[in-house]
């Protein structure tokens, strides 16, 4: 059962991570086509600068889980690579615990702004009409996911494999 | 609580979090957490902190940064981008260093082209290091080009680093991808002649070789079918910020664009390549973002704590010049940048260093362009300089970290020779961002 689930949980990080990109793509073919239309004099999306924004961001707070499960957040890890190997191990429980404890906090608090915010109905009032709500709502279940990534890591890093593995590779 | 310790407080615990190995992004939303409730009000600043993470990311000057990883991605995946470092590699006759001219030159083109890094080492490090030291190639000939050129990538647009740099510096960001292209070009200048002496004055360096004898057309097709039309996508990024056609977004979606149709004209486009792109350019810039969400929030704790103000109040009591506050500036980020990412490099830094740059009346063009060159440079400054580990992941596994560290190091002072004419000829980074309609 937890061997299904788990297996689940990974396919649902990585539809997160293809959403991202997808999300990049299709914005990509927005703005060139928005360019080519206002251009023509055919017209243009007035709506297409808030969406660009709101697209940004959820995909940034929804894909972000993903991207910890790669290893690629990027992090100062000189003291990790030079210490003795029981001293890192040490080290990476306590990061994975201090990890998930700021994930906790900002679940908590993520979801009371936007308890806050739906009930004095909020909303962002430009071209389109959207509540404020449902788009705060994107953080506290982003921190959820990444708290579940931090208590795996966490299992890992008391039981697995030694927290050396994962090379830093990522940037610009 | 007195500025100075909210400081210390607050910078404190930032870098204990990032020295103990959690994630940059994390240790921001730590110390946030720790000074939102402290400066913020209690459990009201945390409900705050929440809703300045929205406000942080949902900002449409942020959107070139993903769209320029994607052109750049687009180009690697598909191999397009191999194909025109290949095409270079045919127009070099037998010369000293011609492996080393080769990966500056395509490592230059392919800077036009991508806005990534990563990509640029990534693809002459896989394409041409293994060439290079089965020719013999000492490794500080070999290494030290491609490390050097790939940070190139991020001053000559399309650049991700230097979107973000504009947009959180308040800085314009079409004139900062604008000024990043001539110091580029002159970096790009200085590695060649430098290669190229070397190689003359000590052959046994890159020992020449016999390159296949090519009659003309043979030798620049290559680089008029796979190369001259690829600068139609730098046309388009650059010329279309250039005439003030497009902003920086509009010029980033249409490069994304123009690459997918020339990786489809060359038959290069699948589906799977297509995807593949679309998952690295996410990976990258959700890190990227992510680090942002934090740490915009930190600035405005900073602010609203009184610690910027107060060591603002501080520095200008001393009463130092211009000159020498821009080199303090330099410094310190030359010091972060042998240490952390680019990106927090710009985070930590910038709540104090563009308020400063205005009250002593610093050009905040010139000196976003001076700090393009310091996080240029920083990519391969030891012993935590990002390409120097890419580096280390495609060369053969005898090649040490300290190998790496010694090839880096002339490129280094070349990329400083730069930043010091920079320093004293402020026009250089200027006058062509003053040329934009």
């Amino acid at each position: 059962m937890s061997a299904i689930l788990a297996d689940a949980y990974a396919k649902l990080l990585d539809l997160c991570g293809l959403a991202a990109g997808l999300t990049l793509a299709v914005m990509a073919a927005m703005i060139s086509l928005d360019v080519l239309i206002r251009n023509l004099g055919i017209g243009n999306f007035p709506w297409l600068l808030e969406v660009a924004e709101y697209a940004l961001y959820l995909s940034t707070f929804l894909a972000a889980p993903w991207v910890l499960r790669l290893g690629a957040h990027v992090r100062v890890d000189l003291i990790l690579n030079s210490v003795p190997e029981r001293v890192a191990r040490i080290m990476e429980v306590v990061v994975d615990v201090l990890g998930a404890v700021i994930c906790l906090v900002l679940v908590w608090y993520g979801l009371l702004a936007a308890i806050d915010s739906f009930a004095v109905n909020a909303r962002f009032d430009k071209e389109l009409i959207v509540s404020e709500w449902w788009l705060l709502m994107a953080i506290p279940v982003s921190s959820a996911m990444l708290f579940v990534e931090f208590l795996l890591r966490l299992r890992r890093a008391m039981g697995g494999p030694g927290p050396r593995a994962a090379a830093r590779q990522e940037g610009f | 609580m007195e500025w100075g310790l909210v400081l210390l407080l607050m910078l404190g615990l930032l870098c204990v979090l990032m020295a103990l190995g959690l994630p940059v992004a994390f240790a921001f939303f730590g110390v946030n957490i720790v000074g939102a409730f402290i400066f913020l009000g209690g459990e009201a600043g945390l409900s705050q902190l929440a809703r300045g993470a929205f406000a942080s990311l949902a900002n449409f000057t942020l959107v070139p940064i993903p769209l320029f990883l994607l052109m750049g991605e687009v180009l690697f995946q598909t191999g397009v981008a191999f194909r025109a470092v290949d095409a270079v590699d045919r127009l070099i006759a037998r010369v000293p260093g011609r492996l080393s001219i080769v990966s500056v030159l395509g490592g230059t083109v392919f800077s036009s082209l991508s806005g990534s890094t990563i990509a640029n080492t990534a693809v002459l490090g896989s394409l041409l290091l293994p060439e290079m030291l089965k020719r013999g190639y000492h490794p500080s000939l070999a290494m030290g080009p491609i490390m050097a050129t790939g940070g190139i990538a991020m001053l000559i647009p399309p650049s991700a680093l230097a979107v973000l740099l504009g947009s959180l510096a308040g800085i314009s960001i079409s004139k900062l991808l604008i000024a990043g292209i001539i110091p580029g070009l002159m970096m790009s200048v200085l590695f060649l002649g430098y290669v190229i002496g070397r190689a003359a004055l000590n052959p046994s360096l890159a020992p020449s070789y016999d390159v296949a004898a090519l009659a003309p057309w043979e030798r620049w097709r290559p680089f008029i079918v796979y190369v001259l039309p690829l600068f139609g996508i730098f046309v388009v990024v650059v010329g279309s910020i250039l005439a003030g056609w497009a902003t920086p977004t509009e010029s980033a979606a249409l490069g994304c664009v123009a690459s997918v149709i020339a990786a489809a004209a060359y038959r290069s486009l699948t589906w799977q390549s297509l995807l593949k792109a679309c998952r690295e350019t996410a990976k990258i810039s959700v890190m990227i973002l992510f680090i942002i969400v934090a740490s915009v929030t930190f600035s405005q704790i900073l602010a609203f704590s009184g610690a910027t103000n107060g060591l603002l109040a501080v520095i200008e009591g001393i009463g130092v010049s211009e000159f020498t506050i821009l080199v303090m500036m330099l410094g310190i980020l030359l010091f972060l940048g042998a240490f952390m990412d680019q990106v927090s490099m710009i985070m930590i830094t910038l709540p104090f260093f563009i308020p400063l740059a205005e009250t002593v009346g610093i050009n905040s063009l010139w000196l976003g362009v001076l700090m393009l060159i310091v996080m240029e440079v920083s990519f391969t400054t030891p012993p935590f300089g990002l390409l120097l580990y890419v580096m280390k992941g495609v060369a053969p596994p005898e090649i040490t970290l300290r190998q790496i560290y010694v090839a880096a190091a002339p490129f280094i002072l070349l990329a400083m020779i730069v930043l010091a004419l920079l320093v004293a000829v402020p026009d250089l980074a200027t006058w062509l961002p003053e040329r934009i309609r």
